[in-house]
């Protein structure tokens, strides 16, 4: 597939819980990799430009803002809000807040192209998780349009652009996303994974230099812990007839914690300390202890000689002295809080609390219900430990780590995590791994991703990736009934891991048969830590072996024939330049293909 | 009187056209009084209301308070001031010299800019140190207001709606 290319190369944050844009001039000879800042609502009726789009939608009511409140220089009639003030006025009124977008884009419990957010909200229209990310797209677009492009040909939609996700995001995910992508007219986009593109900015921060700090045989672990989310992924250094080769190995799974959890963490262990006192705070003054707490956690974990910090809340009526009550957040708080809560020492075979699904399970977010981060890295290491040669023990022996995201930037989390990674890799008899340094640049990930569109020109070395996962079809084992006994599903591996993109292949031997005028369900199963298995290979008891259920597969044969004949297919996998997977059913006799389409509806 | 008032006056009697015109004529701001508000004044104080509290700060009475209570309070004040001051205000000293510097106050300067305090005799330059730097503003812009925003308002009075 050839592209003319264009004179931008952008990159788009889609994060869950901040937007950002980077991009490169590439007329301009050796261009640096700008940030775009966004002009949105900060206030009712006030615009201003940031750097982050904060990723939220307010769907106001008729009686809360006053009327032009919503109104941009681009739009007079927009009738909700992204960015700052959707945030602001939502913390608010939650009820008409849509907060986390991105991760109601991978919840398989829910439909994620119905109208269902803000969750839970019925007296309000609400909107899908896609239309939400959506209409960050579009925001993102019409900024573009309006403050750098110059005629259509430079407009956001005709520009190359590069739009990151989770690692973790599966096919389905990945497919919404470009689905909203597609939503917000963007005709040229790519899909690249965030902790790929952290990798990519310090690849570009570093220059030349980069072949110094990592040689072949090298381990890269990438740690990207955001203020929603935790993503992992594994970065090998290999040697290809004499040049270095950077391959990414592995990826983690998709982990709903983050700096937001611990900030909030924070603000409840301060609450208490007030309650203590005999003061009481109330929800709006909850809301203001929750910033001040994020403010002073930076402060206490980044300024040395900083010991302790006043934390004031104001009073809320218009008596504000008399109101006003303070105590002393100290460091040795933080550090328990944050360290020993979110960053506890444990050891390589500790892994999290498996999710135990309750008899009646509330539908939500699945937050990752054990907020200790260096277990759920302990388990992506043992989990990937065969992707990774080299490694003798039972767990990836990583030799470098690379962080990312605001709360990593931190120097004790840095050094609770590096010293826990090496307690670890000492007991196994292994060196010690190294901090790769200069990776903290703000916006990474938007930055990465830009540069990645550079290396896609061809600009610089480019990371192997390929699909994170690999994915199976469900097959029906055929076996004589027993009644009261549901024939056993085996996994059948459709896409290895690693499948690259703009590739294809065929599943030989397995037939299906298709039926004219009916729907054809398969269920679609994956796996981000089964990197050995190949096209065909049939798996038997595949719960047992980490295999994992994904949005189903179907189709609705709408072809010529009699109602009710029966068609044999086989099937054909492929992965779009753009980075998403379709399968198709391909006629065994004959020419015709039928793709089969994600079901995003509730699955069990 | 308004102008439909007037049309009223020339084409009836007096007397009716006095009745129409209270029927018609607006009754809260007869359109001959001019409106001496100055809303923008009302507006920076609606913004250091609403980030620093400043209103409710300054209304207080301060006398019941201890120190403390008082610089709890002064602290967050002073936070949210200051990003009214940094978002919409680009200010800077005057005199660029450390306070309590040798200066000279050259011949022609700005009497509104350069306060000189002591023995001021004779005509400039004149010699002394800078007690006080100064400040001006670069730029003052007060953001958008909605249309529908009434702008006597100071600060919005808050209900907490329940269920």
């Amino acid at each position: 597939m050839s592209k003319e290319e264009t004179r931008y190369v952008i990159g788009i944050d889609l994060g869950t819980t901040n937007c950002a844009v980077a991009y490169v001039d590439t007329t301009v000879e050796d261009a640096d990799v700008q940030v775009l800042p966004i002009p949105q609502l900060v206030n009712p009726g006030e615009v201003q430009e940031k750097e982050l789009l904060p990723s939220f939608v307010y769907l106001p009511g008729e009686h809360e803002l006053p009327k032009g409140s919503l109104k941009l220089p681009w739009d007079e009639k927009r009738d909700y809000a992204v960015g700052a003030l959707a945030r602001q006025q939502g913390e608010q009124i939650t009820s008409r807040m849509v907060a986390s977008a991105k991760s109601w884009l991978c919840h398989k419990g829910v439909d994620r192209t119905a109208d269902i957010l803000p969750w839970g909200s019925d007296d309000v229209d609400q909107i899908s998780p896609l239309e939400a990310s959506t209409r960050y797209l579009v925001h993102l677009r019409d900024t573009w349009n309006e403050s750098i492009a110059e005629g259509a040909d430079e407009q956001l939609e005709n520009q190359e652009v590069y739009l990151t996700v989770p690692a973790s995001f599966d096919a389905a995910a990945r497919d919404l996303t470009a689905q909203a992508a597609a939503a917000a007219g963007l005709k040229n986009v790519t899909l690249i994974e965030e902790p790929q593109a952290a990798f990519y900015s310090w690849l570009q921060s570093m220059g030349d230099d980069w072949r110094e700090s990592v040689s072949v045989g090298d381990h890269i672990l990438v740690c990207d812990i955001g203020g929603g989310t935790t993503d992992f992924t594994l970065i090998s250094v290999k040697d290809e007839d004499g040049d270095l080769v950077l391959e990414r190995l592995a990826v983690g799974e998709h982990l709903l914690i983050g700096g937001d959890n611990m900030d909030l963490a924070l603000a409840h262990f301060v609450a208490a300390k007030f309650k203590e006192e005999g003061n009481r705070i109330d929800s709006a003054q909850m809301l203001a202890l929750w910033h001040s707490c994020r403010l002073g956690k930076e402060r206490l974990l980044s300024e040395e000689d900083c010991e302790s910090i006043p934390i004031t809340v104001v009073g809320r009526g218009s008596k504000l002295i008399g109101g006003t009550i303070q105590t002393d957040l100290t460091r040795d708080e933080v550090m328990a809080s944050i360290l020993d809560g979110f960053f506890a020492e444990c050891t390589v075979e500790d892994h999290p609390a498996d999710q135990t699904e309750a008899g009646l399970q509330e539908i939500g977010l699945n937050y990752a219900s054990d907020p200790v981060i260096p277990k759920h890295v302990a388990k992506f290491l043992c989990d990937n430990v065969r992707a990774a040669k080299g490694s003798s023990g039972d767990f990836v022996e990583p030799t470098a780590i690379l962080f990312n995201g605001g709360v990593s930037k931190s120097p004790p989390v840095q050094e609770r995590i590096m010293g826990l990674l090496n307690k670890w890799l000492k007991k196994a008899k292994a060196s010690p791994a190294r901090l790769l340094e200069g990776a903290n640049l703000d916006l990474a990930v938007a930055r990465g991703a830009a540069h990645y569109g550079l290396v896609r020109r061809g600009q610089s070395i480019r990371i192997r990736g390929g699909t994170a996962r690999s994915y199976y079809i469900g097959v029906k084992s055929s076996m004589p009934s027993v009644p009261g006994m549901k024939p056993p599903v085996k996994a059948l591996c459709v896409v290895p891991f690693g499948m690259e993109e703009g590739t294809e292949c065929d599943i030989p031997g397995h037939e299906f048969g298709l039926v004219v005028g009916q729907n054809a369900e398969f269920r679609f199963l994956s796996s981000t830590h089964r990197q050995e298995d190949e096209v065909g290979l049939m798996i038997e008891d595949w719960e047992l072996e980490g295999i994992e259920e994904s949005s189903p597969l179907e189709t609705k044969l709408t072809a010529k024939g009699k109602k009710g004949e029966r068609i044999p297919v086989q099937l054909k996998a492929r992965v779009t330049e753009l980075g998403t997977l379709e399968l198709w059913c391909v006629e065994k006799e004959g020419e015709r293909e039928w793709k089969l389409e994600f079901s995003v509806r509730e699955t069990d | 009187m308004g102008r439909f008032g007037l049309a009223l006056k020339v084409l009836f009697n007096g007397e009716f056209a006095e009745q129409v015109k209270q029927l018609t004529a607006p009754k809260e701001v007869p359109p001959e009084e001019e409106d001496r508000m100055n809303y923008d004044a009302v507006h920076l104080l609606a913004l250091l209301q609403r980030e620093g509290r400043l209103v409710d700060f300054l209304r207080e009475d301060i006398q019941q308070f201890e120190d403390a209570q008082i610089g709890a309070a002064a602290r967050s004040v002073h936070e949210g001031c200051t990003k009214v001051i940094d978002d919409y205000f680009s200010i800077e000293p005057i005199r660029k010299e450390g306070e309590g510097d040798d200066v000279t106050v050259p011949e022609g300067f700005d009497p509104s800019a350069i306060k000189l305090v002591g023995e001021v005799t004779g005509d400039p330059p004149f010699k002394g140190t800078l007690a006080h730097h100064g400040w001006k503003a670069q730029k003052a812009e007060l953001p958008e207001q909605p249309e529908g925003q009434d702008r006597t308002v100071i600060g919005q009075a808050e209900v907490e709606v329940s269920g």
